[in-house]
């Protein structure tokens, strides 16, 4: 049976719905010696700050019941350093390079948008779970009023279609889903990480040198789930999703409830041709089913 | 392209109380491999269960065979699910994987000093440069938690034991014999791995007797292949430190550079 797995998000055609995560893909080189990727619809690369960034001191991961708590504090060797070194080779492969970008002040995520500019990548991707500094340090993801204003300061920096992501550490989600689009974003991706902690009770200290960090994998996954539905039902613009995504079947879920691609994070640190192995189990997935083209599952559960 | 291909396990034996030794065929690789690369193994499937691989290293490949051999500390559930593989069980392998030692021609009397669990990549580091003049400290806590060097011993032209309670060799610690012996070794490499307090004492003794080093070294991981940023080790760098990553910048770094907190 010939299926068709191309999808649209925001102007952008992906090949096919399945993007490796920031933060678990590297720059994609690390992966090149056990995947091809060329055959993935997109690659969200590893955080990305105006300066080199060292990162947060070791034990930096910890494994927890079906998931893993990560606090590598977005190590990272700078935008300049990821245009000149990184990026030329990345932009040799067939797929869609979205740049993932962090920062502590609304300034910092514009420069690092401007950077971009002229640089012939897919979408801008804004990391919205760090700290805005200049308000007490507390999330930009956490309040509608930064999210809008932090979308629409760098929508008006940016040339590419922009990703907003969502943490999932917030109390209304959809509240928060619809600031971003307010704001101008293109399309949304969710979830990040959930805030979460670890102890070691023999040497009764935390499980990370940190002492918090991010929850990710299989463990997540429900709530993920609920929250893209939730999204998915609230604004008009296309949406990621992710969570614990770790076979084709989870990636079907996540588009039957409404996204339109999906990204794949934990897997990667378990198989690095994890998303390979998504994208045939969701190929498997179609041609068991009879689904001839991935759109008409996308948000087909409905109540 | 390399695949993390299911391999076959030979054996699994007690080694000591809480060690065993497991003998691996079926590992791909296009390389020789290195004494201080790891493999990098699944214990349980996919979704029930364990989720991270772990890192464990090579400490043996047997040239007829081409088997591999870890030796393992049975420590938390992902070990203990090792340590349950039956001979013939399938594996989940990914490695070998990270930088080994590379010694430059000019390398001819090398030391091995090991500490606890950290004597096993050393056994294979014997086997790999026995052409050079090679001695051996290793140390445990105690006979219960010591690691038999099996065909290494061969290998090396003078090994010095020690266990903290004095119950196998020299009562005491490897830096203590290192000082002792160091005179009449006159080694020009050093190669240790052990506990963080161990690789700190050597560091400081090859400072003061002038000692070139390579430290295998440890941290917690995840991808195994460099890209989720998680097994950080300290390096000095220029007069500067930056954090590098022991699955693939490592695990063996330069000892003098390793910044010890
Ligand atoms: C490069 C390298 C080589 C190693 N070689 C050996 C070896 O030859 N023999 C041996 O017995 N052990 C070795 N270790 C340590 C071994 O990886 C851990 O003991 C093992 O992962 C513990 O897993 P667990 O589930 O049994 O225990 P737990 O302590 O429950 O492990 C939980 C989590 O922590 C990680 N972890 C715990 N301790 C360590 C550690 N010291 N280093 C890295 N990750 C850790 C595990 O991967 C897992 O994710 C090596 C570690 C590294 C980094
Ligand atoms: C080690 C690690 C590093 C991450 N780094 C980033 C990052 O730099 N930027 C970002 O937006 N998300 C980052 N994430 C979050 C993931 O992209 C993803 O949103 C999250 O892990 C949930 O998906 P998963 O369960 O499939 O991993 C990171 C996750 C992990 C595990
Ligand atoms: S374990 Fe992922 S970078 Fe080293």
């Amino acid at each position: 049976m010939d299926i068709n797995t191309t999808v649209d998000i925001a102007g952008v055609t992906f090949k096919n719905p399945v993007i490796a995560a920031s933060g678990t893909f590297g720059y994609g080189r690390e992966h090149v010696d056990y995947m091809d990727l060329n055959k993935i619809g997109g690659i969200s690369v590893s955080g990305l700050t105006l300066e080199p960034r060292n990162g947060n001191p070791p034990p930096r991961i910890v494994e927890t019941p079906s998931g893993i708590i990560n606090s590598v504090g977005l190590q990272n060797p700078g935008v300049e350093y990821f245009i000149n070194h990184q990026l030329p080779w990345l932009k040799e492969y067939d797929t869609r390079i979205i740049v993932n970008i962090a920062g502590n002040t609304v300034e910092e995520y514009c420069q690092i948008a401007d950077r971009f500019n002229g640089t012939d990548v897919d979408m801008l991707e804004l990391n919205i779970s760090c700290p805005n500094v200049k308000q007490g340090g507390i999330a930009f993801g956490t309040q509608p009023v930064m999210v809008e204003e932090i979308t629409s300061a760098v929508k008006r920096y940016t040339q590419y279609p922009l990703v907003v992501k969502l943490s999932p550490n917030v109390g209304d989600i959809v509240a928060i889903a619809r600031a971003a689009q307010a704001g101008g974003a293109d399309a949304l991706s969710l979830i990040n990480t959930i805030t979460a902690m670890a102890v070691d009770i023999e040497n009764k200290r935390p499980m990370l040198e940190n002492v918090i960090g991010g929850l990710s994998g299989p463990a997540i996954k429900p709530i993920a789930l609920r929250m893209v539905w939730q999204v998915c039902n609230s604004v008009d613009i296309p949406v990621i999703g992710m969570g614990g995504i770790m076979n084709g079947r989870d990636a079907v879920e996540f588009m039957m409830v409404g996204a339109r691609a999906v990204a794949v994070g934990t897997a990667n640190l378990i198989h690095p041709d994890a998303c390979v192995r998504v994208l045939k189990g969701v190929e498997q997935y179609m041609t068991t089913a009879g689904v001839k083209d991935i759109r008409d599952i996308i948000g087909i559960i409905k109540t | 392209m390399m695949t993390n291909t299911i391999c076959r396990v030979e054996y699994n034996d007690y080694i000591n109380k809480n060690i065993k030794k497991m003998g691996i065929s079926g590992i791909e690789h296009k390389r020789e491999v290195l004494p201080g690369q790891f493999l990098h193994i699944k214990p349980g499937s996919d979704y029930h269960g364990l989720l991270l691989r772990r890192p464990i290293s090579i400490s043996d490949v047997l040239p007829s065979t081409g088997i591999m051999e870890i030796i393992y500390l049975i420590k938390g559930p992902g070990t203990a699910e090792l340590s349950r593989l039956k001979p013939g069980d399938g594996v989940d392998v990914l490695g070998p994987l990270g930088n080994g030692l590379v010694l430059d021609d000019n390398v001819k009397n090398l030391l091995l000093i090991g500490g606890g669990m950290g004597v096993a990549p050393l056994l294979y580091a014997a086997r790999y440069y026995k052409h050079l003049s090679l001695n051996g400290i290793f140390g445990w806590r105690d006979t219960g938690s010591l690691i038999p060097l099996g065909a290494a011993k061969d290998f090396m032209d003078r090994v010095y034991i020690c266990t903290q309670d004095g119950s196998t060799g020299h009562r005491g610690l490897v830096t203590d014999i290192f000082c002792e012996r160091v005179e009449d070794i006159r080694p020009d490499m050093v190669f240790a791995c052990g506990p963080v307090a161990m690789l700190k004492e050597v560091q400081r003794l090859c400072t003061r007797f002038g000692l070139d080093s390579r430290f295998s070294m440890e941290e917690r991981m995840g991808c195994g292949v460099g890209s989720c940023m998680t097994c950080a080790c300290k390096i000095e760098r220029d007069g500067n430190w930056q954090y590098e990553r022991v699955c693939c910048d490592g695990p063996v770094f330069n000892g003098q550079r390793v910044v010890f907190d």
